[in-house]
């Protein structure tokens, strides 16, 4: 009996790929197709749930369909090419390695292998499947002939629930700044530290706003350290700038206290120079947060008209921004309404069942020969 | 406010309504782009020649950056000797050279756009190379705006009476340039008839200062820059003072080099060259640290002045001060 198989370089959880791949699994396994995933190297967290990429050559099945989820440069990738198996590349966009090439070159190299690997995928695939028109283009640009675009499928829907002692406690700490330094405001910029995120444009942003207007604002930044030279740097331009108590950075923690982040902020600022989807803008409309951001990559397609978005983003530009839409409560309630109906329109409910959808109408076309 | 119009800017980096960053937050960011580390300029590289010799026609293949270069062929033109600026020239001649490129193969050739793109990244890098390498051979050059903080400026009294008689008949059209700060020596020359341009390095700062504008024919900027911004063959005669004496050797000879191209045929070079011990004495605790050069012996100057093609050059000794004076002519 034929299947769908996904192939990811690595399946993490608590990772958005990760989940992904393993939320279409269940999804395609509920719907009574046989799905395995392989892997080219194994997660102690999931190793018991993947097989050995190669593996894969003694489990084919005539009009099996191969799914890739290409996120990265993999091993998996050449070897998938040279398959005769219908294929499905589930793009998850590549940041650009010019973002990286300041900051190291092992990934930059990566990166710029990555894109060739899609440069080599991308013709050869039945179907491309993409999280957002930007991404879709991309998938284009490098000779895919058939795409659909299908949201990220694995966003809370409606939004975790904030953990309520977190939610006091920043909500604490948040009126004693205010009441110390009006207005005070708390910012947040949510997204992995990595150089086309842009968070060190937000740190400066910030220390523009303190000169100037607001000397209590707060800025938090949720993000692992996925770049570490360019995470270093940020904690050194904090440090530099004299903004060591009014930056935090937060990493690891779980979906109720970021959930309690969202709430307890005044604003999402989000400066990033190359999102594919941009999952924290969906996190912040879901907890009514009013958002700030550049117009780049795929932000303004998820946002639509519910944020405040910007051409430019030098220091004061952003601090104009934020400062015009926080002085002003009736344009940040329609803004957070547009908001919440934005969210509704995105089609992020049914997306799994879509993706579910789109890769079965390739295992029910006519199998590839051979 | 129109906080829920989303579209404020509208998308792309063109906003007609933004100003773009001022100075301040230039520089702001700039300090983030200094804690990159080092290293990766050599992959830049790299990855540029590789796809020079392997364009792959992918999203790989695009230049990181942007912008026209306005102001090329001035800055070509002015540079100054010591100045560092060949990185900083070759950067923009490789931006407009790829504006250029795009522009004509827009709709053209995709694989020689790009191999043109990855020759002119090449270029930006090896700029970026060569600004690092001028940047270690001097690296205090934008400290010492001011060289009176470091060295006393030389007394070329002794010389105000003897000057007019090195040059030539006065020329109504070739002015003489008479470099830095020679105030006194300048007003000789003026008075034997001659054009004088008085360069003056301390600049509109110290005129503001002093609350007037300079009289006559005043150039506010270093002599190394007045000669390199000066017509070849467009001034009778040139006297050098003060950034002779401190510029690096290679600076000193670039100065006279500068100085010999800007001369009509007969014109006059006069250097005024501090004797060592003399200059060694006026030096501050900051000039001995930092300052690069050192006054070459008046000998030194009359065998390199013969070797740059200055017709018999001849030492003048002083009969007063610690200034002495070397002066030859260009051939006719």
């Amino acid at each position: 009996m034929s299947g769908v198989h996904q192939f990811v370089p690595m399946l993490h959880r608590h990772d958005a790929v990760g989940e992904h791949t393993r939320s279409l699994r269940d999804r395609l396994v509920a719907s009574g197709v046989e799905s395995r995933i392989y892997t080219e190297l194994p997660d102690p967290g999931t190793v018991a749930e993947t097989r050995p990429y190669r593996e894969y050559a003694d489990d084919a099945r005539p009009g099996d369909v191969l799914v890739y989820q290409f996120a990265t440069e993999s091993a998996i990738a050449p070897w998938l090419a040279a398959r005769t198996e219908r294929l499905v590349v589930n793009y998850h966009s590549i940041t650009p390695p010019r973002f990286f090439a300041p900051w190291n070159n092992g990934i930059a190299q990566l990166q710029v292998a990555a894109l060739g690997e899609l440069g080599l995928l991308a013709p050869r695939a039945d179907l491309g499947i993409a999280v957002s028109h930007f991404d879709e283009a991309e998938l284009a640009e490098a000779g895919c002939t058939r795409t659909v675009v299908v949201p990220v499928a694995n966003v809370a829907s409606p939004p975790t629930a904030p953990d309520p002692v977190a939610l006091a406690r920043l909500r604490e700490e948040a009126d004693r700044r205010r009441a110390s330094a009006p207005p005070a405001r708390s910012w947040l910029s949510v997204g992995r530290l990595a150089p086309n995120k842009c968070h060190h444009e937000t740190v400066a942003a910030l220390f523009v706003a303190r000169m100037t207007v607001d000397p209590g604002a707060h800025l938090t930044i949720v993000g692992s350290p996925s770049e570490p030279a360019y995470a270093r740097a940020l904690r050194r331009y904090v440090a530099t700038l004299g903004l060591e108590d009014a930056v935090e950075f937060v990493t690891g923690i779980d979906d109720g206290e970021l959930a309690a982040r969202y709430r307890a902020s005044d604003v999402l600022v989000m400066l990033s120079e190359h999102e594919g989807f941009g999952v924290p803008l969906v996190e912040a409309m879901g907890h009514r947060l009013p958002v700030v951001a550049y117009d780049a990559g795929a932000v303004r397609e998820v946002v639509g008209e519910a944020g405040v978005l910007l051409g430019a983003k030098h220091p004061r530009r952003v601090v104009g921004a934020v400062t015009d839409l926080l002085d002003d409560p009736d344009a940040r309630d329609r803004l957070v309404a547009r908001g919440e109906a934005r969210l509704a329109g995105l089609g992020l409910a049914d997306a799994g069942e879509r993706l579910v959808e789109a890769v079965r109408g390739v295992a029910e076309a006519a199998p590839a020969a051979g | 406010m129109e906080a829920a119009d989303p579209t404020d800017d509208g998308p792309g980096p063109a906003d007609p309504t933004d100003d773009g960053p001022a100075a301040d937050e230039v520089e702001l960011l700039a300090a983030f782009d200094r804690l990159s580390p080092q290293g990766s300029l050599g992959w830049a590289l790299t990855d540029s020649l590789r796809r020079l010799e392997e364009p792959t026609g992918g999203p790989a293949a695009t230049a990181p950056w942007r912008g026209l270069p306005d102001d090329l062929w001035e800055r070509g033109r002015a540079a100054k000797a010591g100045q560092r600026m060949m990185g900083d020239v070759v950067d923009r001649l490789a931006e407009l050279m790829d504006a250029n490129a795009r522009a004509v193969l827009e709709a053209g050739d995709r694989e020689l756009r790009d191999r043109l793109v990855a020759a002119w990244d090449a270029v930006r890098f090896l700029a970026a190379r060569v600004e690092r390498l001028e940047r270690r051979v001097d690296p205090v050059a934008d400290l010492l705006l001011d060289p009176d903080d470091l060295a006393a400026a030389p007394d070329l009294s002794a010389w105000t009476g003897e000057a007019p008689s090195w040059f030539a008949a006065p020329d109504g059209e070739r002015p003489v340039l008479v470099g830095e700060s020679c105030t006194s020596l300048a007003g000789a020359l003026r008075a034997a008839g001659h054009r004088v341009r008085d360069v003056e390095p301390r600049g509109t700062a110290a005129w503001r200062a002093a609350g007037r504008a300079p009289a006559g024919d005043v150039v506010l900027d270093d002599v190394a820059g007045a000669l390199a911004s000066s017509a070849p063959g467009s001034l009778s005669g040139v006297v050098l003072a003060g950034a002779v004496d401190r510029l690096d050797l290679p600076g000193q000879l670039a100065l006279a080099r500068d100085a010999l191209v800007a001369l009509a045929p007969g014109g006059t070079l006069a250097l005024l060259v501090t004797d060592g011990t003399a200059w060694e004495d006026g030096l501050t605790v900051a000039g001995r640290d930092l300052l690069a050069g050192r006054p070459l012996h008046p000998e030194t100057w009359v065998f390199l002045l013969a070797r740059l093609g200055v017709s018999d050059p001849v030492w003048h000794r002083p009969t007063t001060g610690a200034v002495h004076a070397v002066v030859g002519r260009v051939a006719s």
